[in-house]
């Protein structure tokens, strides 16, 4: 695109000046309604993942209560020990990740410099990612056969493994087979963001790709 | 406590009234959607309202309005939603300006123009370019941004240059 031969960074501000005259009238009826009386309102735009985490805190805690329950009462089985530990430990660990975010984004100042900002949001996100799939979503490949046993047990009544032990443990050699092959993939689609974007949501290349791309355009900003 | 809240309240309102046009023109930048533009000014109040505690009454009230306006403005256009929409905006604009080959005299066309380039920028250097356009000092430039004034001079030479060659990105 040419604009070599119309305008200058200068005559811009002539042509900005004339677009905020057009604004000026609609906008000024839009802020009275804001001062009207909605500034403690939480907007949708800006608390999606505080409510996100503290989903997730309650649902940890829930699941921690439930799993903390099982193995205490079935203590004297191992495999139902074992796996009412892990839903147990599954509980804890959504709620220190929930804990640790909700700590994170309550540290950030938006009146801190504008880069300073962006770089922690960022970081922020990367985090975000790297911690959902690798700590709460990967895992699940192999989780849910210890929730499965624990449900059945609870629920229903029968034990998974003292009726399908080589079931149980080909679907947790199976799941880790699987944890470890999405691991190589998303680590391979990690430095090509075309093969991570058709992956899409599942790989979680994408959003790890989009953030690091927002770091390396704050850095880019500042050397240039 | 209910006084210090409601004290605090009407001069966080009174700053914002002598300031909205700041808002305004933040979210103007960012947003060329009337709906979306509404949207950001709203969540700009609001985080400036929660961060209004912290604010120190010595400072300059501009700077820490535009910190947050464009913090805010820079999260808000990146969100996958609103970039789809811009996306959409960008190519609009750019085949208006493309198919435009005449010297622009036109305020209309000059407005044109100006959303062209600005849509084309990444969103630090929106930033900067706002903040030029409202003729903010080379100092509070960099103190909105965090880098220094030398950068400040430098990029918007780049600008400058980018915008005689044609080429808005590098």
């Amino acid at each position: 695109m040419n604009w070599s031969n119309a305008m200058e960074l200068d005559d811009m501000k002539a042509a900005w000046q004339t677009l905020n005259q057009r604004l000026d009238a609609q906008d000024a009826l839009n802020l009275h309604v804001l001062k009207e009386g909605k500034l403690d309102r939480m907007h949708r735009g800006l608390r999606p993942l505080v409510w996100g985490q503290a989903i997730q805190i309650v649902f940890g805690a829930l699941i921690a209560i439930w799993g903390g329950s099982f193995w205490v009462d079935h203590r004297s089985v191992p495999h139902l020990l074992i796996a009412g530990l892990i839903v147990h430990a599954t509980g804890i660990s959504m709620i220190a990740m929930g804990a640790l975010m909700e700590a994170l984004i309550a540290r950030i100042d938006y009146s801190a410099p504008v880069l300073a900002i962006q770089r922690q949001l960022a970081q922020l996100r990367k985090v975000y990612v790297r911690a959902a799939w690798f700590v709460i979503g990967l895992p699940w490949f192999v989780l849910w056969v210890p929730f499965t046993m624990v449900a059945l047990k609870s629920v229903f009544g029968p034990d998974l493994y003292l009726n399908t032990p080589e079931m149980v443990w080909d679907n947790v050699g199976f799941g880790i087979a699987c944890f470890v092959g999405t691991l190589a993939l998303v680590r391979w689609a990690r430095g090509r963001p075309n093969v991570a974007r058709r992956l899409g949501d599942f790989a979680a290349g994408r959003s790890i790709v989009r953030a690091q791309g927002l770091l390396d355009e704050i850095a880019r900003f500042e050397r240039e | 406590m209910g006084i210090t809240m409601d004290a605090s309240r009407e001069r966080f309102q009174a700053l914002i009234s002598q300031h909205e046009k700041l808002v305004f023109k933040v979210a103007n930048m960012y947003c060329r959607n009337a709906e979306d533009r509404r949207d950001l000014a709203q969540e700009i109040c609001v985080q400036a309202w929660r961060s209004f505690a912290s604010y120190d009454l010595a400072r300059s009230f501009s700077t820490w309005m535009y910190r947050i306006a464009l913090n805010v403005a820079i999260s808000f256009a990146r969100s996958a939603g609103h970039r789809e929409r811009h996306a959409v905006a960008l190519d609009e604009d750019a085949l208006d300006v493309a198919d435009d080959n005449a010297t622009l005299h036109e305020p209309d066309e000059r407005v044109r123009a100006l959303h062209a380039f600005i849509d084309q920028l990444d969103a630090l250097n929106r930033a900067l370019m706002l903040l030029y356009l409202e003729d903010r000092s080379y100092r509070e430039i960099a103190e909105v941004l965090g880098i220094t004034e030398t950068n400040v001079a430098t990029k918007i030479n780049r600008l400058k240059q980018r915008i005689r060659t044609g080429i808005a990105e590098d």
